[in-house]
């Protein structure tokens, strides 16, 4: 057991003008994860700090939030890994609801927008819809998102301009785009095309650092981006 | 009233860890306005030539000074990096599968950009520590001591047209 000084940008909108930092000073195990010392400080400590969890295993991607200023999940990173100093901040580009909860709506529209869910209007075969292992290999990176948002919100096209589509819609698009099953292709790289699409990635790198899910996001965007050029998504 | 807060400034955006494509980003947007700069600058003080000869010569002496050879040595280091990392970005955009390697290929172009620069900042800055002749001095003096064949004038020159 050792001590950590947790440093949390707290942040409620009937009381505070600005954000403010306040320390905690919590007892620690090594292999303890970030989420467990925020439980410490919201159990034991002070009940009116607010974030969200709710799997606590990776999964559901509740809790994304910036730790020692990089997009994390904190039920990803484990106590003996950002050392005894931690300073724990809310996503950055959406309005702040309280603490580290952040307004994940204009993110969903985000993700609406690029037609996220298989369209073939085509009539079902009797069984399956039967696809090889290399066309199914082709958008399995792409499969593994879970909507945390730790990628867009590490964009800085996305800080700099919140009309931007964003790394996980593209993402998400990238999922159906390249799949031999799906009929929209076209339609999701014409909305892609838009000005607040593919082209205000920059290549910075930033989301393919911050997936928690290690999706090679910014090359995904590229092969998004390759198949508006050359108009196919088949080559 | 409810307070908002998002934050979205550019001193918490550089406060974000990000790695090598974060700050490579950056510096190439940094060295792109440094060129900008250089060709804004670059173009009045030609343009003085025809308007103010004066002036120009007072410009070009200026440039001279120990400052102005760092300066230059700057705009040679903006131009390398920016067109380097551009191809980096122009790989990287026709063959995503480069991507895979992005830390590696942001690493060879800082050793390209390093292994460039070096030699060139040895030449231009050489002059400035006393440590060696003013690159093109040589040919300078040959030139101003009558030996004009050294330096041919422009066909045009030779053959009297007036531009």
């Amino acid at each position: 057991m050792s001590m950590v000084t947790l440093r949390i940008q707290r942040f409620n909108p009937e009381a505070d003008a600005a954000p403010v930092y306040r320390e905690y000073t919590v007892e620690v195990d090594p292999t303890d994860r970030v989420l467990d010392t925020l439980n410490a400080v919201k159990w034991y400590q002070d009940g009116t700090l607010t974030y969200r969890r709710s799997c606590a295993h990776g999964v559901c991607g509740s809790d994304a939030m910036r730790i020692n200023g990089v997009n994390r999940l904190a039920c990803k990173v484990l106590m003996r890994d950002v050392g005894a100093q931690v300073t724990v901040e809310p996503l950055m580009g959406f309005r702040v609801i309280k603490d580290l909860v952040v307004d994940m709506e204009p993110f969903f529209a985000q993700f609406r927008s690029v037609l996220p869910f298989f369209i073939n209007d085509a009539r079902p075969p009797e069984r399956e819809r039967l696809q090889s292992v290399e066309d199914r290999e082709r958008f399995d990176d792409t499969t593994k998102c879970i909507l945390c948002a730790a990628c867009t919100t590490s964009c800085p096209s996305f800080w700099a301009n919140e009309d931007f589509v964003g790394p996980a819609a593209i993402v998400n698009a990238h999922r159906f785009i390249f799949d031999t099953r799906d009929a929209a292709a076209a339609e999701r790289l014409e909305i892609l095309n838009d000005r607040e699409g593919v082209w205000r990635c920059r290549t910075i790198f930033n989301c393919t650092e911050a997936c928690p899910r290690e999706i090679k996001i910014t090359k995904a965007i590229g092969e998004v981006k390759k198949a508006i050029l050359y108009g196919t998504a088949r080559a | 009233m409810a307070n908002t807060h998002r934050s979205t400034s550019l001193g918490t955006a550089l406060r974000y860890r990000g790695r090598e494509g974060m700050w490579t980003w950056i510096l190439h947007r940094v060295t792109g306005l440094g060129i900008l700069l250089f060709l804004l600058i670059h173009v009045v003080d030609t343009a003085l030539v025809i308007y103010w000869p004066g002036l120009y010569e007072h410009a070009l002496n200026i440039y001279k000074s120990a400052f102005f050879r760092f300066a230059e040595l700057a705009i040679v280091f903006s131009v390398l990096y920016h067109a380097l990392n551009g191809l980096r970005i122009v790989v990287q955009d026709f063959w995503p599968g480069a991507m895979l390697r992005q830390r590696q290929l942001v690493w060879a172009v800082a050793v390209l950009v390093v292994l460039t620069i070096l030699p060139v900042a040895w030449l231009m800055l050489r002059p400035v520590f006393g440590l060696g002749p003013e690159p093109g001095a040589a040919r300078f003096e040959a030139a101003s001591a009558g030996t004009e064949t050294t330096v041919q004038a422009p066909a045009h020159a030779a053959a009297g047209v007036r531009l």
